[in-house]
This record gives C-alpha cells, sequence and structure tokens, in this order.
C-alpha cells in the first residue's frame, strides 16, 4: 500500500491557452481532513476533476494510492461533484441500488438511515425534489461509502450558515476516518475547525501546503486569516470580493 | 460490470418507452375492431396494406374515430421513430457527455464498457421497434385465428421451408446486415459527438460538423472502393447469395470496430467535462 494516497508532480491542465493548473506538486497523506482553499478560478475543482478522471492532464503526473487515475482509483474515491448527476427518471433508491452494484464499499442501509436523518424520502422521484433535498441525496450517496478518499467539491456553497453546519456535521459522523477527506472551499472559517492540513492554490499553483496546527504556530493567525491576507482582493488581480 | 451498466441503460430505456410501445399494440387492435372485416371499397376512408383495404364500417361516427385512430396509429410510429433517434442521441450525449457523464465516468468501469453499454441499448430499442410494429400491423389485420392456428396451414409453411431450407437463413442473414448497418449508424452519432467534445467551445455545432465530415468521408472511401473495382471482385468470388451477404456484413463491421475504437479512445485520454 502506498504511504501517500494522492501524489502529483508537474500536474498541469490548460483549456486553451489558459493554463487552470499549472506544475502542481503536491502529495497528500492517508487518514487526513484537508481544506483545498482558494478563490474561484484558482484551479480547485479542476484538481478535483483531475483525481476523479474526468479531466485529462496536458502535462505532469498523477497517483492515487500509487495508481494512475482509471477503474482502481475511480473505486477508491467518493465524489460529490458541484452539479446534480442523476437522471430525471430515478429514485434516490435507483441510485442507491446504482451505488451497490458498482462499489463494494457503498453501505445501503446507512445510506437509507442518513436519509431519514436528512428528512429525504428515498423512494421519491429525483424530478420532484427541491435542490436542497437533491443535494442532500447526493450527500448521503457519497457519505455512505467506506472510501479512501473524499473528494468533496464545494459543499457549503450556496447554503444557509445553518446548513453548512449540518453538512459539515453529516460529512464528519459519517467518513471513513482510515481514509483521506479533500474539501474544496473559499468559505474557511466554517470549515478551519475541521482540518487538519490546507492547500492554499491561488492562479492554478500551490502557494503553501501545511497543517493547520503549523499554519497558526507559525504565522500567529488562523487560516481564515491567513487567507483573507493572501487572496485579499486588489484591482486587476482577481481576487475574492 | 457491463451487464450491470445495461441494467441501468436499459431501465432508462424503458423510461422512456414504456407508454409509446404499449400504445402502438393498443391502437393497432383499436383499429382492428373499428375497422372490422376487409371490405369493398365505397368511396369512404380507407386504408390499403398489400391486399387488404380497411375500411370503418358503420355510421359516420365510426368513420370519423376510424380516421382519428389510423392517424393516431401512424402518428405513433413516426413518434417512435423519432424517440429513438432522438433517444440514440440524448442518452449518449447526456448519459457521457453532459452532467451525467460526472455518475457515468466516475464509476469504476472501463470507457469502451459505457459507449457499448449505450451501443447495444440503441440496438435494443431498435429491435424491439419492429417488434412492436409488426406486431401493432398484425394485431390491426383482420387475421382468422382459426385459420391462424390450423395444423394444415403450418405444414404447407414447413413444406414451403423444406422446399427452399435458406429462407430463414436469408432472413436472418438480413437481419444481421440490417442491424450491422443500424451499428454503423449509431456510432457515427456516438463518434461525431465525441469529437465534438473535443473542443472548449461550440461543441453542439462541432459534432454537427464532425458528423458531416465523417459521412462525406464515408462516401468518399465507398466511391473509391468502387472504382477499384471492388463488386466486380465480390461478384467474381467463388460464393454464393449467403456468402455475399456475410462478405457484406463484414465489410460494414469494419468501418463499426474502427469507430467503436475511436470513440473509446477519445473517452479514455481526451475526456474533459468542463
Amino acid at each position: 500500500m502506498s504511504e501517500q494516497l494522492i501524489t502529483c508532480q508537474g500536474l498541469t491542465k490548460a483549456y486553451g491557452h489558459k493554463a487552470a493548473l499549472s506544475g502542481v506538486d503536491l502529495e497528500v497523506g492517508r487518514g487526513r481532513i484537508v481544506g483545498l482553499l482558494g478563490p474561484n478560478g484558482s484551479g480547485k475543482t479542476t484538481f478535483i476533476k483531475l483525481l476523479c478522471g474526468l479531466l485529462q492532464p496536458t502535462a505532469g503526473t498523477l497517483e492515487v494510492a500509487g495508481q494512475p487515475i482509471g477503474p482502481a482509483t475511480k473505486s477508491l474515491i467518493s465524489y460529490l461533484p458541484d452539479r446534480m448527476y442523476f437522471a430525471d427518471w430515478m429514485r434516490a433508491v435507483d441510485l442507491f441500488d446504482l451505488f451497490r452494484d458498482f462499489y463494494r464499499d457503498f453501505d445501503y442501509s446507512k445510506a437509507l438511515a442518513m436519509c431519514a436523518s436528512l428528512g429525504v424520502e428515498p423512494g421519491d422521484r429525483l424530478k420532484s425534489m427541491s435542490k436542497g433535498t437533491k443535494e442532500k441525496v447526493q450527500l448521503a450517496l457519497v457519505m455512505a461509502r467506506r472510501a479512501q478518499l473524499y473528494l468533496l467539491d464545494e459543499p457549503i456553497a450556496g447554503v444557509d450558515p445553518a446548513a453548512r453546519d449540518f453538512i459539515l456535521h453529516t460529512i464528519l459522523t459519517n467518513y471513513n476516518e482510515e481514509g483521506t477527506v479533500l474539501i474544496s472551499t473559499h468559505l474557511i472559517a466554517d470549515i478551519e475547525k475541521v482540518l487538519d492540513e490546507a492547500v492554499f492554490l491561488k492562479a492554478g499553483q500551490v502557494m503553501l501546503h501545511n497543517s493547520v496546527d503549523n499554519i497558526r504556530e507559525n504565522e500567529g493567525k488562523s487560516v481564515d486569516a491567513l487567507f483573507r491576507e493572501i487572496f485579499r482582493a486588489t484591482p486587476m488581480e482577481g481576487g475574492e470580493f | 460490470m457491463l451487464l450491470k451498466l445495461l441494467k441501468y441503460d436499459l431501465r432508462s430505456m424503458w423510461k422512456q418507452f414504456r407508454v409509446i410501445w404499449p400504445a402502438a399494440l393498443i391502437l393497432g387492435l383499436v383499429n382492428r375492431f373499428i375497422f372490422g372485416a376487409p371490405t369493398i371499397y365505397d368511396g369512404s376512408f380507407s386504408l390499403v396494406v398489400g391486399n387488404y383495404t380497411f375500411a370503418p364500417n358503420g355510421g359516420a361516427f365510426t368513420q370519423w374515430l376510424g380516421v382519428i385512430t389510423m392517424f393516431l396509429f401512424f402518428g405513433v410510429f413516426v413518434a417512435m421513430v423519432l424517440v429513438s433517434f432522438i433517444f440514440v442521441i440524448t442518452r449518449f450525449y447526456k448519459g457521457l457527455l453532459g452532467d451525467e457523464g460526472y455518475l457515468m465516468h466516475t464509476l469504476p468501469v472501463r470507457s469502451w464498457q459505457l459507449v457499448l453499454s449505450k451501443l447495444v441499448c440503441a440496438l435494443v430499442v431498435t429491435v424491439v421497434n419492429a417488434i412492436v410494429g409488426v406486431l401493432a400491423l398484425v394485431l390491426m389485420m383482420p387475421l382468422n385465428w382459426t385459420e391462424l392456428f390450423d395444423t394444415e396451414l403450418w405444414r404447407m409453411i414447413l413444406r414451403a421451408l423444406a422446399k427452399h431450407p435458406d429462407t430463414l437463413l436469408y432472413f436472418f442473414e438480413f437481419c444481421a446486415l440490417f442491424l450491422t448497418v443500424f451499428t454503423l449508424g449509431a456510432l457515427v452519432l456516438y463518434l461525431s459527438m465525441s469529437i465534438g467534445h473535443l473542443f472548449s467551445s461550440r461543441r453542439v455545432l462541432m459534432s454537427v460538423v464532425a458528423y458531416f465530415g465523417l459521412n462525406i468521408l464515408g462516401s468518399t472511401l465507398n466511391n473509391l472502393i468502387n472504382r477499384l473495382g471492388f463488386p466486380r471482385w465480390l461478384a467474381g468470388l467463388p460464393v454464393n447469395s449467403h456468402g455475399e451477404l456475410w462478405i457484406s456484413i463484414g465489410l460494414t463491421l469494419i468501418p463499426v470496430v474502427l469507430m467503436f475504437l475511436a470513440t473509446s479512445w477519445i473517452l479514455t485520454h481526451k475526456l474533459n467535462l468542463e
């Protein structure tokens, strides 16, 4: 078993002439909760999609558990995308059936229990569900797996603070502690308390990768304060307002 | 894994066609009772199918009802073909290159399995369409069921088959050729959409351009093969008409395999779900 869960070297992804990721070198270990932090357009989603195999790198190498991205790594990854990915005709239970068929680590009864606690009726058609309920179904799908790597792309974006706490609680009480959770977000304050490590991405490059304790100790400030300092909006720099 | 993928693609297919297939059969049956036995043409609304002339028996109301149900019947047929065409395109485009692709491409399966599953599903739709179409027409025909189950009729059919034993073989060969040609048509669509996906913008437009480009390429190659004397070569081969059919199937399978491999390669090495 590879010691590092994620290993990438010189990872570059360009859309046409525009580089979304540029020469990223990064190693992430096991059993960690890692924040992938950066303003919009910094390359967070691109990095996650490369890990899932939804994008192909322009240059560089990327491995999960010592293997290049492919069916073997996909069986280790539980991915929560930033959009709805199911067909209209499906019900939540159809998706649970699908996950049970394809992922050996999917816990069907846990998914049903999560639906009950999230107030979702699994027999309802997804088409008739509200956006928030659909997001809960996707969260239940992802967290009902005992995955090696959870990739959560902006799980708390666009929801009210109460819902953010609820989502984070669901993630923290259900993830496989032997696996790693990689959460991308720019809402640092809400997740800082649960993070072991932080990766700061700026314009497609890793600016900082360190443990949250080290950041606090070395910088004398919270991750959120450091983030605001680094990504402070300056005219023409494309920072986060 | 392929069987598991097929399970979900076939369920998706059933959701799409669960109304239209039974509707075609029911309308066939409804027309059977409204039009009744074939009658001599008297100037009223009628339909000629082979040796049969269908005309609604009864008064003006039945006449109008006959017109409506007959239009509905053929409307369902047209809808069946259109829905099938749209189904073949959308199940690939939305299912693999749209938002649903976020689910399908993160499953621990190979890209060729995803493509093959969509392709098999498209073929199943075609076969079931053909079966439903034939059944609906049979239901509409004023068949005499007593005659149909008459053992003498079946003896006659068996005698005819014994006299021309390769009739059934021809039937299966033509079915195989039809399915191969349909597979090629579906794969041209799949490859066009995959090529369109290689562009960072205007992907639908580029897919349409790729579709016409592939068709032009196909026609050019076809003309070239004909000019090089392929038909003469085929006619000169020491094979019977069955052999010629199998050679046609085999030759059609060459672009089928190439396009399948090209589509799978693009989805494996060039996938960019942005």
